[in-house]
């Protein structure tokens, strides 16, 4: 019996694309929390359109699918000197399972690297969600369904289309991000991501078509499924030409006109300079009545400490249970 | 009490399958040894030879090092010690040429074919060394004939049996001209039909070969040499028909007589 | 044999190791936050945040250097950040002149690109310490009490449990097209790169249809012991005053550490 393939290295193939996997740090706290609040609202909406459309299969298919995808990213070819091109799976999961089941399985996906293997942050995992998962799916299911009643060769050509878009949008969201993080300027930030994944976006299309090609070839009754499954085609396809319209204008203009979009962002408010910190209850951490001096600061970090004590026994007394209660989920 | 034989001096009673003295080994293990990363050890010490045209079987139980060894043959695994393939040792440079030398045939035939149809699994090899068209059709077809499997060119791999499978898993290999096929319990799971196909292919393939198996009936059937293994060592290394008819060997290494 | 790469938890018994998960998870969380908010340049408080992790490492009875040692997982999007040295507006340091290009490194350009990574780095490392004490499932736990979602929490369990069978037959694949590439002396091998994303897409698709199919039969084997689309669970984790207590001084230090970081702005 072959034993299981643990190689020292097994942790060099999990090496995908870096670039969009942000770790914590490098996105300001408002970004974050801009994207957690977009990512639960269509992951809330995914688990219940899932739900519905398959029903009790629901946990083991989405599961099993998940740890496709987390495979499926170690599958790789070399492409030159020891680069390879890897799959990141959004736009294929999309075209195979549905948008909102592909959304489920991405989240899955990069939830588990962040909390397991620190590959992405844990306060940014909305935005890398978002990025990698979201984005990905939306335009993958978007542009295959548009051309869903097509020959083969149209539809695989579209999808391949499609892989390389939502490498170049996950791209382009995440130079966003980190620009308005204060973390890179734009002008620099963009292009460099762009560029780069405009070839790593390549891989992605030629394994995504070839991956479809085969499936199609084997089970294209699998293919019939996942195109036909997601109610409100039409929708999807409209929210896809117009975000796949909106990277492809997009990109090009602000890579050429940085500083203009800073110009902009810093007029509305939205740049962090990082100078103060975004939320600040006590203007400056200081008391209004002892005015600036180091003493009111202290001062104001005891009271807060003790508000933050208060709050955390009242919130520990509601929330204490009896011990060994057989908790049930609602579905 | 375990022997060890060196295979070049013991006489055996079959004509066929046993190395001409003098002759390049087809295979050279010298002083393999190698650890898993969690600490486990998995070859001790373990020195083989197998000459051109030798039949051989690696027996013993679960866990004996089988597996590991084979890995080993071209490269996937890298222990310390010394392995030649016809002259060539296995070393980082050489694993591309390596691999054209020695064809591995995996236990489970679903990790050997990942192409949509059965020829281009089975052009895979030659496509990669980079031969001509008229070349790889050409190897493809003799391939697939020589497993019997000639009219499955166009059939795809997903929806083969399992014993179709371990046969268009052979042809695979044998689409690359190896100079020595390693096969990894190749009866495994077969019905007895699919079994018995699957010896009567192995007993017309003419290529060295060394096969890691529970099948002792095959071995008897088969292979004149036999190599018992057990907990990351050779135990014995002899003519089958004598080390077969030892119960207590065999016993002391978790094997039973067919 | 098989060595279950998938498991970063440390086995132990110690302080943090038994300390509820829930609290674990909302510190580490709530660490991260902390220095996310810190402003720049407060090199006192990220300081005193490594030496809670230093803490939190000796008290968890691991080696000293464990969490320090993994961390550079997030080293190569420090490159994401090195910019903001030569663009953030200030007193200027140094110039450098690369081609026809003049980069003049500021002052705080260099403190904004020291803090980034100053953060991200002392959050890779409360994340590793996070899932070195805590095992998998207790992760999960903490997860549901936290209030995510059933589902999802269902969902990343499945995959987790699957990860390892999948990830193996990824590797076996990929293993048996590296046991056949090949190369013959006088020939040009390897195939060209569309040939070879090919080939990728070929064992990424047979993958898909192993594990979609292989999800049919997990379904038809939990329905053949009752399942009907519910998890029933137990509820190993109580909340004991020590967990409490240290999660309070947690959060306690924590804000000590904002206060300090803004004092030290003045």
């Amino acid at each position: 019996m072959l034993f299981s393939p643990i190689i020292p290295n097994i942790v060099d193939t999990f090496k995908h694309d870096p670039a969009l996997h942000i770790p914590d740090g490098f996105l300001s706290l408002s970004i974050s929390i801009v994207f957690w609040i977009i990512t639960l609202a269509l992951l809330a909406t995914a688990v219940r359109r899932t739900q519905d459309e398959l029903g009790e299969r629901q946990i083991p298919m989405m599961g099993i699918m998940a740890a496709f995808i987390f495979a499926g990213q170690m599958i790789n070819f070399p492409v030159a000197g020891g680069t390879s091109g890897h799959l990141l799976g959004g736009a294929l999961a999309a075209i195979v399972l549905g948008p909102w089941a592909a959304m489920l399985v991405m989240a899955a996906v990069i939830g588990l690297q962040a909390l397991l293997f620190q590959d992405g942050g844990l306060v940014v995992m909305g935005a890398n969600i978002f990025n990698m998962g979201l984005l990905t799916a939306l335009i993958g299911f978007g542009l295959y369904r548009s051309v869903a009643g097509q020959s083969r060769s149209v539809r695989l050509g579209v999808a391949g289309l499609a892989a390389w878009l939502s490498v170049m949008a996950g791209a382009l969201v995440t130079s966003l991000q980190l620009w308005l993080s204060g973390t890179s300027p734009l002008a620099v930030v963009l292009p460099a991501m762009l560029g780069v994944h405009a070839l790593i976006g390549l891989g992605e299309a030629l394994i995504t078509v070839a991956a479809l090609a085969f499936i199609s070839q084997t089970r294209p009754d699998l293919l019939e499924a996942g195109a036909v499954q997601a109610r409100g085609g039409r929708g999807w396809v409209v929210v896809g030409l117009i975000v796949s319209l909106i990277v492809v204008l997009f990109s090009p203009l602000a890579s050429s006109h940085p500083d203009g979009l800073e110009r902009v962002a810093a007029d509305v408010g939205f740049l962090n300079r990082g100078l103060d910190a975004p939320y600040t209850i006590l203007p400056d951490y200081t008391i209004p009545v002892l005015g600036e001096t180091g003493l009111s600061t202290i001062v104001a970090g005891i009271v807060g400490a003790l508000i933050v004590a208060v709050v955390a026994i009242g919130v520990g007394r509601t929330l204490k249970r009896p011990a060994s209660t057989v908790a049930s989920d609602p579905s | 009490m375990p022997i060890v034989h060196n295979s070049k001096k013991l006489p055996t009673s079959s004509t066929s399958g046993m190395a001409q003295a003098g002759s390049a080994p087809t295979l050279a293990v010298v002083n393999l040894s190698f650890n898993y990363p969690d600490g486990h050890v998995a070859l001790r010490d373990v020195s083989l030879q197998i000459g051109p045209g030798e039949k051989v079987a690696l027996v013993g139980p679960n866990g004996a090092g089988k597996s590991t060894l084979m890995l080993h043959l071209n490269g996937i695994l890298d222990g310390g010690g010394h392995v030649q393939v016809a002259s060539l040792p296995v070393t980082r440079p050489n694993l591309p040429a390596i691999r054209a030398k020695v064809g591995l045939v995996f236990q489970n035939p679903d990790d050997q074919l990942f192409s949509p149809t059965v020829f281009e699994d089975v052009a895979f090899g030659p496509l990669h060394m980079g031969l001509p068209e008229v070349e790889v059709r050409d190897r493809v077809a003799r391939a697939l004939t020589q497993v019997g499997m000639a009219d499955y060119a166009d059939r795809l791999s997903h929806h083969l049996s399992v014993g179709e499978k371990k046969r268009i898993a052979i042809a695979t290999v044998l689409s690359m001209s190896p100079d020595i096929l390693v096969f990894d319990e190749p009866s495994a799971g077969l019905d007895p039909r699919a079994r018995r196909s699957l010896i009567t292919l192995m007993r017309a393939l003419s290529l060295t070969t060394l096969v890691s198996t529970h099948d002792m009936r095959m071995v008897q059937e088969l292979f004149p040499r036999m190599v018992i293994m057990d907990e990351g060592r050779i135990v014995a290394d002899g003519p089958t028909e004598i080390l077969m008819a030892d119960v207590a060997l065999l016993e002391a290494h978790g094997l039973e007589q067919p | 044999m098989h060595i279950n790469t998938f498991d970063r938890y440390e086995t132990g018994e110690s302080l943090i190791h038994r300390l509820d998960p829930r609290v674990k998870v909302v510190v580490t969380v709530l660490f991260i936050v902390s220095n996310v908010i810190l402003p720049d340049g407060a090199w006192l408080s990220f300081l005193l945040a490594w030496g809670l992790i230093l803490w939190v490492n000796q008290l968890a009875r691991l080696r000293l250097d464990y969490a320090f040692k993994r961390s550079f997982i997030a080293l190569p999007f420090a490159l994401a950040a090195i910019t903001s040295i030569f663009t953030l507006p200030g007193r200027p340091l140094i110039a450098l002149t690369i081609g026809s290009w003049e980069l003049v490194a500021t002052g705080p350009g260099l403190i904004r690109f020291l803090s980034i990574v100053s953060r991200g780095w002392l959050s890779v490392q409360m994340a590793i310490l996070l899932t070195a004490t805590t095992q998998f499932p207790d992760l999960m736990h903490a997860l549901r009490h936290l209030r995510v979602p059933p589902i999802l929490v269902a969902i990343i369990s499945f995959m987790y449990r699957y990860l390892f069978v999948l990830a193996d037959e990824a590797m076996r694949l990929l293993r048996a097209r590296e046991a056949r590439s090949a190369r013959l002396a006088g020939y040009r091998s390897g195939g060209s790169i569309p040939w070879r994303a090919r080939i990728a897409g070929h064992m990424a698709g047979q993958l898909f249809l192993r594990s979609y199919e292989r999800s049919d039969r997990v379904y038809n084997a939990m329905l053949a012991r009752g399942y009907t689309g519910h998890f029933y669970t137990l509820n190993p984790h109580v909340m004991q005053p020590g967990d409490w207590v240290i999660g309070g001084l947690a959060v306690f230090l924590l804000l000590l550490l904002q206060v300090i970081g803004r004092l030290a702005y003045f």
